[in-house]
């Protein structure tokens, strides 16, 4: 009897958990996604936007160890800071690290490196995890199928791009490659040459893009493929490859130039008829701290005293930038330009010519900042440490807080960013026409440009009604018959056009011209701020920025790293 | 005997909702009644347990001290009561028994509950530690593991001090690189849940089960510990009402020595001429005084040699009479300020004292068919932060029915309510009060012109007014429900075989509306204001089943088995949303619908289970030979099918040698018992879905304007884990060695245990290499870690007539070494980096997170040594004189980040807890300390106030140990507002984090009983009390009590860093014990 009932109560006892067999510890994760649910039309286009959204730069760094600046889709840390164009800014306790890579004494640890390196490749991966869930998706036609690849491809070609003009030795990680499945699947080396592959995802794009995605001016088109494939040509110099397409884009594209130059700084006058290709912000579109609007650009607008609420101060334009825009009594930009300064106290005051496009580069004391009101020593979070200037191109109206900018903080604002519009391809052609053409020809292109920013419409006018500077600005009329003078007046209008864009040190060094340029500027610029005595450009090894140290120990495989160290470092 | 039907399911369920209680049903027996007096007084002692040995018939004492029970002749009475050394007896003849107890508060009849049983401290094998809750109970409190600092040995306690806060609870030491905590068991249903909504005040019994053979029964959950709770329980006798309460004042401790706003601009204006001078600086003096360039700083008077303080701060540097006040505007902004001449002390202003009180009422009984115990408790602690506080309400009820002679139900509840008004940002973080309090100028003051809160104006830089922050925080309260507690049923199925069936549960709902003003006052303010909702709910339940038998073979040979079935499910769902742009601030107004802009919102739910059996056997022959063995089988839903299984077996011996003939002759020896351990157990940290590869969309990351809208954006979807379905359990593999002594006659107990533990395949979210993409990285099986070290314990207590003392202590120490990392031994895993590089890491050979850096040498006295110095970062000022001379780690000739090194560990030589209680007639003084000694901290507090970082205040160390010229004590370099490099991580700011705390003083005053018997009052304690009165430290820092930074999992590789952690308060309380 005993006996029965000790086991009958053994069943009832253990029988509970026993019948708890399998089924019940099979739990499913809520709220996401398996690869499964996403191998359809539907899926592949919105992990394609999902790859897409990474042209900003941002992924959601927010409680990471990285700042949403350091990958920065206009790169103005790498592009701008580190150039003749611009200071870190703001005050010396800030972000210091930017500092430290602005005085070219940054190391392969320096995290700023890292959250690049981690934007370029978190971008690659969305790419190659659309395209192989094309590949298994049933639902989809050839040409559904070439349009979501051409658009993947010619992604993972520009962060690539990105990869390669940063860092120098990135590995160029395909669909082959990655396998999402095996976390070791991408720990290649990156002692390849991938300009190749650049080329042939861009070169993909270029063939099987539309011309236009109508109602979707975010989408890459064949002429933003063809563009930026040219542009990969002209840092490897192949100016003869470069030049057949770039005229295509200038024929045949449907581009033309806006009137004002302005209107490619405001948000109001996004994918205008001079973009090809923009990085698109929106805001109070439901994303927290509207990550979506510029945050790659958050810390860079004027510290306070102005009618919009910013912050952080920093990206301000060097001297030598501003002084760059003097021009001489015919309207052409000032030789010996960097003599004496363009002032700062009272800039406005300022009675030499200038280019009108510095008020829209430039924010300076007595001139009308946007709409925001007059400039003052308020706009500035140190002036002895980084100068009087505040950067402007990024900034929003004070009349679109709100609408145009994330209502709780106009620091994420929708104004673009314009990575290619047409001033680029007809500035890369004048390029091409000096290297291997015809001077002459550079030299109408070069007019082009500068003819409509000397549309009086587009100046920058005080209150009562004049410019806010002696504006002088005009087209070369004599003849370009010596390639180095109009190498020199392309170079020197390539600046000034895209002045505080990122662009800058990576044309420095594509042009060959890197060390001579920062380390004349770094030896007069030294003398006005004091942080960057000391600091120098040495060549052969910070054309490019170091591999980020983690990321080499993190690509071991057996306690053997597969990435390499650039020279130098 | 009587054959009954087993209950069904369906009878069983209306048992859950009876009430019951063990008591006594047997064969053949008969009444005895008795008193239970007190040795010396010859009172009657209530509440005193008397327990048929080896059965589960028992009794309470009533309040007179007597009490009833069935029993025959020949069955030891096991007579017991907390405070008072148990006594057994062998029944006679005798109806009517008269029994003496003396007091002793060490028992090694005492009977313990270990996992799913319990024992008597005389047979336990395992390492246990027993908290005394009369004790622990006696420092004002908030949750429980405060309860226990100082209190164990082997337990490390650190509190976070403010209201509601968190605790951090290592038991023998760091056994991983996850999450660390504890698992804690109440009643018998497991929770890691938060510690302040369990009402403190209910335990009775608190055991901490150290060591793998105590803890594998609980298996995977136990590879940090197990705390296990019971709960009161009413006893015999009739109902009795108890009125326990306390009130206090906590007052701050210390605060920063900062500097005045003269002070502020002196230095201000040395940093800057030497920086804005450096060509002239020769030997760190400017060489010719001629060609100084002075500062230009408006707000001190523009390019002057001295600055200039001004009389307003907005508009920046204002004089009297230039100023006109009447200009004052809020829209447009035109706000005015007047300077703080003198200079603001901001720790004051948001420091204050405050209130904390605490009121407990309880009723209990026990008949012979139940037993209940119920409790209303409030707790309220206002911070010493401005407007920070922690409320809870609680309610318990704990009833056992006897159904019948075979059947107890009875279940054990709490309800409880907790409101808690954080620090705004959080603790250690550098957007909180504390942190604005150093980060904001002095010449900043509370005030404007108006009365509203100042600000900085942007030339000041950017701290917001910390007390402006708090004040508009008061009302961001999170409120949380809990509902813990279970039912259970037991059944005697046969003699001696005994089925328990228990169902426990979890529950929690959380809200809050945090609501931000918009600061227009600040320099860089919002914009608008801001409304956060979060609500989120999550349960828990518990189910567990056991058999246990209990038989004596021979009269020698003892066992008790324990089998068993358990499973666990959990759930957590949340919703977030905001909206920004409320017309006004009003309370009434705080909901999201009455925002306009802004609108947000997100939500999330997971998941997880486990399913579990367990066996246990312990065997005892006489009361010599001890034996335990137990093992258990987890299944957990955190893994994938072919690791899911897991099976932690352990098993523990002791020996006690005082019973053993040969020592009967030693008069001073009273006890004496060798243990050894061995075990395993486990850790399923690694969140819910780690072997799944998912994708997830969020608008942050996710989302893109494809269509140029600007104000939308198309959704998209991202790979947002990498699934690891290799995963398989993380093992801790622990040896203990203990011996427990008792010598003269129990006055002396002693208890030593060494220990080591190995956690083998330990589980760590490796980061996968960004070629990857970026994910979340899935935990993997890599690394290994050991802790070693031993524990002591020792208590003393004596009585000479009316005198009788106790003093007792306890110390323990880890060694913690990471073992292998990813198996290179070169990998380094960083802790939490913010401005300045990582400054703790991980790796192989060294203690986990062990603080990270450059070691500073020293400061270069002249030019010359510093040129002879290896270049650092490139040179230029940092190899001249006034600089820190950092050491050249790897000897390559140059200093650059490969110069980083082991600076310090957060981890101490031991730590300790001493109390000492002396009582006569009616008077007791409890003193109580504890200590750590030989840990190192992190001060990263100095980032702000050392160095020239940001624009806020500094410290006086820094006005004054910096470096100039022939001063050979300085600890920091020439102040120079241009160096950005000896900021970086280095010796200079770890520091001794030993200290010594005096955590209680208290006297109590029990009143005559005579007194009180025509109030209605059976007994009656009062009490002052001081807490905190004595720190002894070398810190420097607020407070050397420095906890996680955080705690979420992970939080570990960061520990010991300060980031001007809430600090401890002292206080002094005068308190209550009544009853009725």
């Amino acid at each position: 009897m005993k006996k029965k009932i000790i086991i009958l109560s053994s069943a009832l006892l253990l029988g509970g958990t026993f019948s708890c067999q399998d089924e019940f510890l099979d739990v499913q994760p809520l709220g996401v996604l398996s690869e499964a649910n996403l191998t359809n039309r539907i899926g592949v286009d919105l992990v394609l936007t999902g790859a897409y959204s990474l042209m900003d730069g941002v992924q959601t760094n927010v409680g990471s160890a990285f700042g949403d600046w350091q990958g920065a889709a206009d790169n103005w840390v790498y592009g701008s800071v580190t150039s003749d164009d611009a200071y870190k800014g703001s005050n010396a306790g800030d972000q210091p690290e930017i500092s430290v890579i602005e005085a070219f004494a940054h190391t392969p640890d320096l995290v700023h490196f890292r959250g690049k390196w981690r934007a370029v490749y978190d971008g690659v991966a969305r790419t190659n995890d659309v395209i192989l869930l094309v590949a298994k998706a049933e639902d989809m036609t050839d040409a559904q199928r070439t349009a979501v690849i051409a658009q993947a491809r010619f992604l993972r070609g520009h962060y690539h791009f990105e990869g390669r003009k940063v860092f120098q030795k990135a590995p160029y990680i395909d669909e082959k490659t990655y396998n999402p499945a095996d976390p070791n699947s991408t720990k290649v080396p990156n002692t390849e040459e991938i300009w190749p592959k650049i080329e042939a995802d861009l070169d993909f794009a270029y063939k099987n893009l539309p011309s236009r995605w109508p109602g979707q001016p975010g989408r890459a088109t064949k002429w933003a493929a063809a563009a930026t494939l040219a542009k990969a040509m002209l840092f490897q110099g192949k100016y003869s490859q470069a030049k057949p397409i770039l005229e295509d884009i200038v024929q045949n594209g449907g581009y033309t130039l806006v009137a004002r130059y302005h209107d490619n700084y405001r948000a109001a006058t996004n994918n205008n008829a001079e973009s090809i290709f923009e990085v698109q912000y929106s805001v109070n579109d439901g994303a927290a701290i509207s990550n979506n609007g510029n945050r790659g650009g958050t810390l860079n607008y004027p510290y306070g005293g102005g009618a919009l609420t910013t912050c952080c101060g920093f990206f301000q334009p060097s001297q030598n930038l501003v002084n760059n825009f003097k021009t001489d009594e015919n309207g052409l930009p000032a030789q010996n330009f960097n003599s004496t300064d363009v002032p700062g106290d009272n800039s406005v005051n300022f009675t030499g010519n200038l280019d009108p496009r510095l008020d829209h580069t430039v924010g300076r004391d007595g001139v009308p900042y946007l709409d925001w009101g007059i400039h003052n020593p308020q706009y500035i979070r140190d002036r002895a440490y980084a100068g009087p200037f505040s950067p402007k191109k990024g900034s929003p109206y004070r009349s679109e807080a709100g609408s145009l900018t994330w209502t709780n903080n106009p620091r994420q604002n929708a104004n673009n960013y314009r990575m290619i519009r047409l001033a680029h391809v007809l500035l890369w052609l004048a390029e091409c026409e000096v290297e291997i053409g015809d001077p002459e020809k550079a030299r109408a292109l070069v007019n082009q440009v500068r003819k409509r920013s000397a549309n009086p419409d587009g100046f920058v006018r005080l209150a009562n009604g004049q410019p806010a500077g002696k504006y002088a600005l005009n087209e070369y009329t004599s003849p370009w018959s010596d390639k180095a003078i109009a190498r020199e007046a392309v170079r020197r209008e390539t600046r000034l056009e895209f002045a505080m864009e990122g662009h800058r040190f990576f044309d420095l060094v594509r042009w060959g011209v890197v060390d001579q340029v920062i380390n004349s500027f770094l030896e007069v610029e030294s003398t006005k701020r004091t942080y960057l005595r000391g600091a120098r450009f040495v060549k052969g090894k910070h054309e490019y920025f170091p591999i980020p140290n983690q990321e080499i120990l993190n690509s071991a495989i057996g306690g053997t790293p597969t990435l390499q160290q650039n020279p130098g470092y | 005997m009587v054959q009954k039907p087993l209950p069904t399911k369906k009878t069983s369920l209306w048992l859950f909702f009876g009430l019951m209680l063990i008591s006594p049903w047997v064969w053949a027996q008969s009444k005895i009644t008795g008193t239970i007096l007190e040795e010396s007084s010859n009172t009657g002692i209530p509440g005193a347990t008397v327990q048929v040995k080896g059965t589960t018939r028992g009794s309470a004492t009533d309040v007179d001290g007597k009490f009833s029970l069935d029993a025959k002749p020949g069955e030891i009475l096991v007579i017991s009561s907390i405070g008072y050394v148990s006594k057994q007896l062998t029944l006679g003849n005798q109806t009517n028994l008269t029994i003496l107890l003396a007091s002793d508060a060490q028992s090694l009849d005492e009977v313990v509950v270990t996992g799913y049983g319990a024992q008597a401290k005389r047979d336990i094998t395992g390492a246990v530690a027993t908290v005394d809750m009369k004790k622990a109970l006696a420092v004002p409190a908030a949750n429980l593991a405060q309860a226990m600092q100082g209190r164990v040995a082997g337990v490390n306690v650190s509190n976070e001090n403010a209201p509601g806060g968190g605790v951090m609870v290592r038991i023998r030491g760091f056994g991983t690189i996850n999450d660390n905590s504890p698992l804690y068991v109440i009643d018998g249903t497991p929770t890691k849940g938060n510690l302040n909504t369990l009402n403190l005040n209910d335990i009775e019994t608190m055991q901490v089960l150290k060591d793998a053979s105590a803890a594998s029964i609980y298996g995977s959950r136990a590879g940090n510990g197990v705390v296990i709770i019971t709960t009161k329980k009413g006893k015999g006798g009739k109902p009795k009402l108890t009125y326990d309460a306390y009130y206090g004042n906590q007052r701050p401790i210390k605060f920063l020595d900062l500097l005045n706003t003269q002070e502020y601009a002196n230095l201000l204006w040395e940093s800057r001429i030497n920086a804005q001078n450096g060509n002239l600086l020769v030997d760190g003096r400017i060489s010719d005084p001629s060609r100084i360039v002075y500062p230009n700083i408006p707000m001190f008077g523009g390019q002057v040699q001295t600055p200039i303080i001004p009389d307003y701060i907005t508009p920046v540097g204002g004089r009297d009479g230039q100023v006109n006040e009447a200009l004052y505007s809020v829209t447009p902004k035109n706000l005015i300020t007047r300077a703080n001449k003198v200079g603001t002390d901001w720790f004051d202003a948001i420091f204050q004292n405050a209130p904390i009180q605490n009121h407990q009422i309880g009723v209990s009984g026990a008949t012979d068919v139940a037993r209940y115990a119920m409790s209303v408790n409030y707790f309220d602690q206002q911070g010493i932060m401005a407007h920070t506080s922690f409320k809870r309400f609680s309610l318990r009820s704990n009833t056992d029915f006897v159904v019948n002679k075979r059947l107890r139900v009875g279940e054990n509840f709490q309800f409880a309510y907790g409101s808690q008004v954080g620090q705004p940002n959080g603790n250690q973080s550098e957007s909180n009060p504390i942190s604005f309090a150093y980060r904001i100028p002095p010449i900043t003051p509370l005030y404007d012109i108006q009365g509203d809160f100042a600000g900085s104006p942007t030339v000041l830089d950017n701290s917001p007014n910390p007390l402006a922050l708090l004040v508009r925080n008061k009302d961001n309260a999170t409120r949380e429900l809990r509902i813990f507690g279970n039912i259970y049923a037991e059944l005697d199925v046969a003699k001696d075989l005994v089925a328990r069936t228990q169902f426990g549960i979890d529950y929690n709902t959380f809200n809050l509306r945090n609501y931000i003003f918009n600061n227009i006052q600040d320099p860089e303010p919002r914009g608008t204001n801001t409304l956060q909702q979060r609500n989120s709910y999550d349960y828990a339940w518990t189910w567990y089943n056991t058999l246990t038998y209990t038989k004596v073979l021979a009269d020698k040979h003892r066992f008790n088995f324990i089998a068993g079935t358990e499973s666990i499910k959990s759930y957590f769902e949340f919703f977030t949303a905001e909206r920004s742009g409320f017309a006004v601030d009003d309370i009434s107004n705080r909901y999201l619908s009455a925002g306009r802009a802004g609108i947000n919102n997100a939500g999330g739910a997971s998941e997880w289970r486990l399913a579990s059996e367990f066996f246990k056997v312990n065997y005892g022959f006489g009361n010599k030979y001890l034996a335990d063995f137990t093992i258990r089988r987890d299944r957990s839903s955190r893994f994938s099918r072919d690791f899911r299984a897991a099976i932690f077996p352990a098993g523990s011996v002791g020996w006690v040698i005082s019973e053993e003939s040969f020592a009967k002759d030693w008069q001073w020896l009273s006890f004496a018992k060798l243990r050894i351990g061995y075990g395993q157990t486990g850790n399923q940290e690694i969140g819910n879905y780690n072997a799944f590869s998912t994708f997830a969309t969020s608008p942050e990351s996710s989302f893109y304007d494809l269509n140029g809208a600007n104000t939308s954006a198309l959704p998209g979807y991202e790979l947002g884990q990498f699934g690891n379905a290799n995963a398989k359990w993380e093992t801790t593999t622990s040896q203990n060695f203990g011996l427990d002594a008792n010598f003269f006659k129990n006055k002396l107990e002693l208890s030593v245990d060494v220990f080591k533990r190995v956690t083998s395949d330990m589980l760590f979210p490796v980061e996968v290499q960004f070629t990857q993409g970026v994910a979340d990285n899935p935990f993997q099986n890599i690394g290994e870690m050991v802790n070693k070290g031993f524990e002591v314990s020792l208590n003393y207590a004596d009585k000479k007539g009316d005198f009788s003392y106790s003093i007792g202590g306890n110390l323990s120490t880890y060694r913690n070494e990471v073992t292998r990392t990813n198996g290179d031994p070169n990998t380094q895993f960083f802790g939490f980096t913010t401005r300045i590089a990582p400054m703790s890491v991980t790796q192989q050979g060294l203690p986990l997170s062990s603080f990270f850096g450059y070691q500073i040498d020293g400061i270069f006295q002249t030019d010359a040594e510093g040129a002879e110095h290896p270049l650092q970062f490139g040179g230029g000022q940092m190899n001249k004189a006034g600089s820190f001379k950092f050491r050249d780690i790897n000897n390559d000739g140059i200093i650059n980040a490969s110069d980083r090194t082991v600076i310090g560990s957060p981890h101490p030589d031991f730590v300790y807890g001493i109390n000492a209680s002396l009582g006569y007639k009616n008077f007791r003084l409890d003193l109580f300390g504890q200590g750590v000694q030989g840990n190192q901290l992190f001060n990263y507090v100095k980032y702000w106030t050392d160095f020239p970082t940001f624009g806020g205040n500094r410290s006086q160390t820094m006005y004054q140990k910096s470096w100039r010229p022939g001063m050979t004590d300085a600890v920091l370099p020439l102040p120079r507002s241009n160096d950005v490099i000896s900021v970086n991580p280095s010796s200079y700011y770890v520091e001794d984090g030993s200290y010594f705390r005096l955590k209680n003083v208290q006297l109590n005053y029990t009143i005559p009983a005579t007194l009180l018997t025509k109030a209605g009052i059976s007994s009656a304690t009062v009490y002052i009390q001081g807490t905190n009165l004595i720190t002894l430290t070398k810190y420097t820092g607020l407070d050397p009590e420095v906890n996680l930074r955080n705690f979420n999992a992970g939080s570990d590789r960061q520990i010991g860093v300060d980031e001007g952690a809430y600090p401890a308060f002292r206080s002094y309380n005068v308190g209550v014990n009544l009853s009725f």
